[in-house]
Order: C-alpha cells, then sequence, then structure tokens
C-alpha cells in the first residue's frame, strides 16, 4: 500500500530522472494527460528507455496510459507490458475499459497491477464492479474530469464531490483494495493541501495523488500513523497478547476484535514505511 | 572637518593618483555599485597603468573594470569572488600580472598584514557627515553593513569616501571619520535595484527542497540543534530553506541560538524578532529588512570582514560557529570543493566566505543537487580548489548524503539514528548511472591565477582556456 502517488509526464527527461528522489511511495509515468497530442510518441520512447536503463527496484514506477478510446490506447498498453513496470494506471476507468485491457494483457502474455482512475457519473454507477475486477489494485479519484463531468467545482465543501469520495472508499474498502485520493491541483498553497490531505484522511482514503513533487512529503508524513496512535496500538496488541483475549479494558475504554485488528494494520502500516526510511 | 571635493578630478589631483597606483572598493552596493565605475572613468581618461587593484567582489555592473582589463591597464587584480564579462574576458585573456583569489576572511587578513598594499581605498559611503562618519544604513543607497569596507579603511594610505548622502551628524558610524581622509559628494552612488541584487528566496525547486529537507534532516540527527548554538546559511535558495526549517524548528521545540554570522537576510531579522536567535552578526545586508533591522535592532551588531572572519584574530565571530551551510559547483572525492569555476574552467564566483567558515565551523556541510541537467557534481577532482576537503564534513544530494571520512564521529551518530550515509564514491556512481562518465577536460592555457586559502597560502591556479 502507497501513501503517495507521484505524477511525472513522460516526456520531460529532467522530471524522469529525478522522479525517484522525492520519496515518494509510487511514481506513475504519464503518457496521458501531462503530455501533448504531438508529443506521444516522444513520450513512449522516453518511458521505455527511462524504465529499461534504470529500473528502480525501491520504488514502484506505474504507467499512466492513454483511455480506452483513443488512438493510444493499444500501443500504450503493448509498450508498458514490455516494460519493467510495477502495473498501469487507467485513466477514465469503466468495466469495459477493465475487460478490454484484461484482453489485451493476456494478448501480451503479461499480467499487470492497475490503478483506475474514476473520474466520471457513469463509472459511479459501477464502481462495486470496477473495485471488484481482479485486474484492479486500487482507486484514485480523478476530481477534476468528475467535476467537469457533474458540472459542478471542484474543492472543499462540495457535497456531490464528497458524496463520490466517500463512495469511492466504501467500494475499495469493500474488495480491499486501495483508494486514492485526487491530487491537490494547487501547486504553492501548502494550506489547501493540508485541509484536502486531512479531508482524505477523515474519509478513510490509504493515499494521496500528487502532481508536484513539493506534496509527497506532507503526504508521505499525513498518512504515517501517528505516534500516539502508533503507541497506543501497540499498547492494545500487547495486552490482547498478554490476556489472550479478544476483550478486555483498557484505559477505561473497552477493547475488542476490531479495536484490535486495527491496531495490528496501524501497526503494520507504520513498519512498512518505516522500512521506506523517513521522509524528513 | 573633512575636505568635501565634488568631483573625482580634484581627488585624484590631490590624491596623486596615477599608474601604478594600488585601489581598493568595497562590494556592499553589490550590482548596483556607480563607484568603481566613476573611478574607473577617471583612470580610463587619464590613461592610467599598470594598476593593482583590490575590489572585494566584481559584479556584472562593473563595467569600467572590463574596460580597464581590455585597455590593458590592470596589471594585478585582487578580489574574493567575480562575475559577469570580468570573468569571462579573465578566462579568455588572463592578466600581465596576477589574478588573486582571496577569501573574505583573507583579504580582511593581507590587508591588516599589508601584504595588500593599498595607496587609496574608494568608499562607497551611503551617508557620510561633516566628520567623515560613514554609515551604510542611512542615505540614498542604504546597502546596511559595510563589513567588507573597513579594514581598507583602516589599512590604505589614503582614503576616500564617495557619498550622495551628507549629513549633519552620525551616531554609531561604522567607519568613524578619522579613517577617512576626503569626501567626494557625488549625484548617486548606486542604483537601489542593483543594490538588492542579493535578494533571494527559500527554493521551491524540488529537488532544492528535498536537499533542503535532507539536511535539515542531517542537522537534527546530528544533535546540532540545541539552546546557544550558531549557524550560518547565507543568501541562496538551497540554504534560505535550509534556514526555514530550522526557523520552524526553533519556534516548536522552544530552542534558542545564540547567533547568526554571515550574509543577513529577511529571514534571519525575522527569527531575531521572534526571539528565535539572540544576535545577528552582519558582515552584509541582502535585503531592505536587513537594512531597517540593522539600523533598529541593537542586537543586529554590523562587523567588519576581519571580526567575522580574519583567521588571525581571536576575535573573529565564525570560529564558534556551529553550522555553516555551503553550496559548490563540484566537489571531489577528497571533498574539495570548487566554487570558483565551472568545469570548463570559466570563472563564476569565488571563495567570498566559503573556505572561511568552512574551516571554522564545528560542522560544514555542503548542499548541492548531484545533477544539473547531465553534469554530474562530483568528479575525480575538482576543476578548482576553492575549499579544501580537511574543512568540509558533508555533502547533501537529493540522492544521498556523505561524510567525509575523517569525521568518523558524524558518521557513527547517522548510522545510530538511522540516517542512512554514502560514501562519496557511491554517490559518483549514483550520478554517473544517469550521466554516464564525463570526459573531463583539462585546460591548461596560461596560468594567469591563484587561488589563496584565508592565510595567503596558494590552493589553486587558473588558466586561461587557450
Amino acid at each position: 500500500m502507497s501513501r503517495s502517488f507521484l505524477f511525472v509526464p513522460g516526456d520531460v527527461p529532467r522530471m524522469l530522472q529525478n522522479a525517484a528522489v522525492f520519496d515518494a511511495d509510487t511514481v506513475i509515468v504519464d503518457l496521458e494527460d501531462s503530455v501533448s497530442i504531438t508529443r506521444k510518441e516522444d513520450a513512449r520512447h522516453l518511458t521505455d528507455a527511462f524504465l529499461r536503463r534504470h529500473p528502480d527496484a525501491t520504488t514502484p514506477h506505474y504507467v499512466r496510459i492513454n483511455p480506452l478510446g483513443s488512438d493510444d490506447f493499444k500501443t500504450d498498453v503493448k509498450l508498458v507490458c514490455a516494460l519493467p513496470a510495477s502495473g498501469v494506471v487507467m485513466p477514465k476507468v469503466t468495466v469495459d475499459a477493465l475487460q478490454r485491457l484484461d484482453q489485451l494483457f493476456s494478448a501480451e502474455k503479461c499480467r499487470l497491477d492497475v490503478y483506475g482512475i474514476v473520474e466520471s457519473a457513469r463509472a459511479f454507477t459501477e464502481i462495486h464492479a470496477i473495485a471488484a475486477h481482479r485486474l484492479i489494485k486500487g482507486l484514485i479519484l480523478g476530481a477534476e474530469d468528475l467535476s467537469a463531468d457533474l458540472g459542478i467545482t471542484p474543492g472543499l465543501g462540495n457535497e456531490t464531490l464528497e458524496h463520490a469520495m466517500a463512495s469511492l472508499v466504501l467500494a475499495a474498502k469493500a474488495f480491499a483494495k486501495e483508494a486514492v485520493d485526487s491530487p491537490c491541483v494547487s501547486v504553492a498553497d501548502d494550506e489547501r493541501l493540508q485541509e484536502e490531505i486531512t479531508r482524505a484522511l477523515r474519509m478513510g482514503f490509504t493515499g494521496k495523488a500528487c502532481i508536484h513533487p513539493n506534496h509527497v512529503d506532507a503526504v508521505n508524513r499525513a498518512f504515517l500513523p501517528d505516534e500516539k496512535a502508533l503507541l497506543k496500538a501497540r499498547r492494545i496488541y500487547e495486552k490482547s497478547r498478554e490476556l489472550q483475549s479478544v476483550r478486555f479494558a483498557l484505559d477505561g475504554e473497552m477493547i475488542d476484535k476490531p479495536v484490535i485488528e486495527r491496531a495490528k494494520a496501524l501497526i503494520a502500516r507504520a513498519e512498512r514505511y518505516r522500512k521506506r526510511g523517513p521522509s524528513a | 572637518m573633512k575636505t568635501v571635493y565634488r568631483n573625482l578630478d580634484d581627488v585624484f589631483a590631490a590624491a596623486n593618483i596615477e599608474s601604478g597606483a594600488s585601489l581598493s572598493f568595497h562590494h556592499h552596493l553589490r550590482d548596483g555599485d556607480a563607484v568603481f565605475n566613476a573611478v574607473a572613468e577617471m583612470l580610463l581618461k587619464r590613461k592610467t597603468e599598470h594598476l593593482s587593484l583590490f575590489p572585494s567582489s566584481v559584479f556584472p555592473c562593473h563595467t569600467g573594470l572590463l574596460q580597464l582589463l581590455e585597455k590593458g591597464a590592470v596589471h594585478n587584480l585582487t578580489t574574493n569572488y567575480i562575475s559577469g564579462s570580468v570573468a569571462r574576458h579573465l578566462g579568455m585573456h588572463g592578466l600581465s600580472g596576477t589574478l588573486t583569489m582571496q577569501s573574505h576572511g583573507g583579504r580582511a587578513r593581507a590587508l591588516i598584514a599589508k601584504e595588500s598594499k593599498v595607496d587609496v581605498a574608494f568608499i562607497a559611503a551611503p551617508a557620510v557627515d561633516r566628520e567623515g562618519n560613514v554609515t551604510g544604513t542611512l542615505g540614498k543607497a542604504a546597502c546596511g553593513s559595510l563589513g567588507y569596507g573597513v579594514e581598507d579603511a583602516i589599512h590604505a594610505d589614503r582614503v576616500v569616501a564617495l557619498t550622495d548622502t551628507v549629513l549633519e551628524r552620525i551616531e554609531a558610524p561604522q567607519i568613524p571619520g578619522k579613517h577617512i581622509d576626503e569626501i567626494v559628494v557625488v549625484e548617486r552612488i548606486g542604483a537601489a535595484s542593483g543594490i538588492m541584487s542579493g535578494t533571494t528566496h527559500p527554493t521551491e525547486d524540488p529537488v532544492g527542497v528535498k536537499i533542503a529537507r535532507s539536511a535539515y534532516t542531517l542537522i537534527r540527527t546530528l544533535g546540532l540543534i540545541e539552546d546557544g548554538f550558531s549557524f550560518q546559511t547565507g543568501a541562496g535558495g538551497i540554504s534560505l530553506a535550509v534556514n526555514a526549517h530550522m526557523h520552524r524548528h526553533l519556534r516548536e521545540h522552544h530552542v534558542k541560538a545564540a547567533f547568526i554570522s554571515g550574509g543577513i537576510t529577511r529571514y534571519h531579522v525575522k527569527m531575531l524578532e521572534e526571539g528565535l536567535v539572540d544576535r545577528l552578526y552582519d558582515v552584509q545586508c541582502f535585503d531592505t529588512d536587513a537594512i531597517r533591522s540593522l539600523r533598529e535592532n541593537e542586537r543586529h551588531i554590523a562587523i567588519s570582514a576581519s571580526d567575522y572572519a580574519n583567521p588571525d584574530n581571536p576575535k573573529r565571530v565564525i570560529k564558534d560557529l556551529g553550522v555553516v551551510i555551503l553550496g559548490a559547483a563540484e566537489v571531489d572525492l577528497e571533498f574539495n570543493v570548487n566554487v570558483t569555476t565551472d568545469s570548463y574552467n570559466n570563472i563564476i564566483g569565488g571563495s567570498g566566505g566559503h573556505s572561511d567558515t568552512a574551516e571554522d565551523a564545528a560542522v560544514t556541510i555542503i548542499v548541492a543537487p548531484l545533477l544539473r541537467g547531465r553534469t554530474p557534481l562530483i568528479t575525480n577532482k575538482v576543476t578548482t580548489v576553492t575549499t579544501p576537503g580537511k574543512d568540509v564534513d558533508c555533502l547533501v544530494t537529493e540522492r544521498g548524503i556523505a561524510i567525509n571520512a575523517r569525521r568518523r564521529d558524524l558518521i557513527d551518530r547517522c548510522r545510530r539514528n538511522g540516517v542512512d550515509v554514502m560514501t562519496i564514491q557511491e554517490l559518483m556512481e549514483t550520478a554517473h548511472a544517469f550521466s554516464g562518465v564525463p570526459k573531463k577536460k583539462v585546460y591548461k592555457g596560461r596560468a594567469y591565477g591563484v587561488v589563496h586559502d584565508r592565510r595567503g597560502e596558494p590552493l589553486d591556479r587558473l588558466y586561461t582556456k587557450r
């Protein structure tokens, strides 16, 4: 599970070269929105060379392909299947698109994990089927495109958008998949970034996408369990082992099995991220 | 009362400035300085030759120096830093005599020791009173501290203050009137926009942000931030980003630093005003907030270059410096640092206070990108040694930290606290994985310059490009 997903344009050598230095848990090399239509081929060429020559064992590298229905979809899938990439990020995900992707994977004899970007009203009508799909590792909210589709202004406090966010989290969690919040588009507005992170945590997202490297650290820090919560989780876990029980009182609070499971998950998450090293 | 002249002609006549003269200048008006060019115009008009010039730094605005060089009028040039067209000219054509690149502390030491013998010091003086007292905090071209001009005024045979602001009385002058021989009133001594050319902000470049965060983590891990510690970050973008981390740390952990030294910016002033640092020792102001603070806050103290960094001065501020953050154009496997030339042998700056602070600070940290485009930072041997590796402790890049093997204590502290340390060789190889191994071009044209350490010992030579 990743806290931060950093998008990097596939056609900018300097940014590709530095993609792994910002401590993002996952890097997403982008062939879609950040690459102009005239540079798609350049981006594929550069992404190919970059991932072949600089495979980074410590950071998963995914490739965001162009969507089903675009001229580039098939070419992108073929490319990614031939690369040492960790998987695919699929924009405008639908069940149909996943099935088509699955067919292409079979034809190319490859099987890669997929993060689906949920960014249309239609996708929300089938979000459980999307979340349940065998290829899907996680769902990423595409708030900008979704807002355009819905005719709303994206931003904090929009009820429709927050309803969609909650739906995405519920669907992802129902099928044990990751729920990833949309990136903050205000590049230099730290306050806005913090508000978005706080909301994402409150709503149950497991991570957040970033379109600027300077956002990664704040996301990593926020999604790392805080020391106080971790301390309590350790005490709960240790007491459950000591008592060999899933029901007991601690500090005047009743502890039962779900609380213990949550404590174990928190400890595991903290251990996992600690191994990745502190972001700062 | 001092003699007040209205033009430089009279001063040149009175001071008998002619061919073979040694003249000095300070650089506090930076890229807005009009004083050097006014003097250069006189030197050109009088067809003087075989000059020895001692500007503390040279900026792109110093076109008068370029003209003197093109006429072959300058025999020796002794300075701490060069940028702009003068740098390009020297790299191509050299000098008939010698270019000597000193550090700020080394310049002060050489003036005091009379190794740099100056006939006339021209002091750009933002405000002067009738007694010749000079301050940099008042006047149309206020620039704050005059730290790099103080030793010139004390040790030159004759001292001329050029000003555009004459006041009735200056309390607490930075240069007392007893050192000033003549005052020349001119229309203007500097352009405000150029004077503030040192104004910089914490970097927002993601690579720089990452380096700054790693440097702060290193400083914290080494346990260097504690009540009464001291540091110097200068005014570079990455350094100021480190400063921002330090600022937040001091505020959140209720720690108070004893002092910050060197070049002072608004960011350092804010820390003083928030009570997070006890004193600012200011040898150079970089912006209007720093100038205002120096004028108003008694804990913001102007110091001379000698009190800042002269190795022979036992009271120099930086001997008590805890941590210094410095930049680099190149670093080699011996941790030697080059901030004087680029890898094509073009002059790009000079030591300033780099080698001074590196030698004196308890911990010297270099912050720099491992790759600039396709050019790796680390090389087998730097093109020019500005600061010897024996004085450099840590190198922080976006792809890792290397610590000089001489500092086993720092390496152990990092490892104990879970901070990864690479060897400098490993860091170089990491860069080469992206850039390939660059072919080093060795420039051995005519040797025309020498880089001195702060005691006047040669560290390296400068060669023309052909």
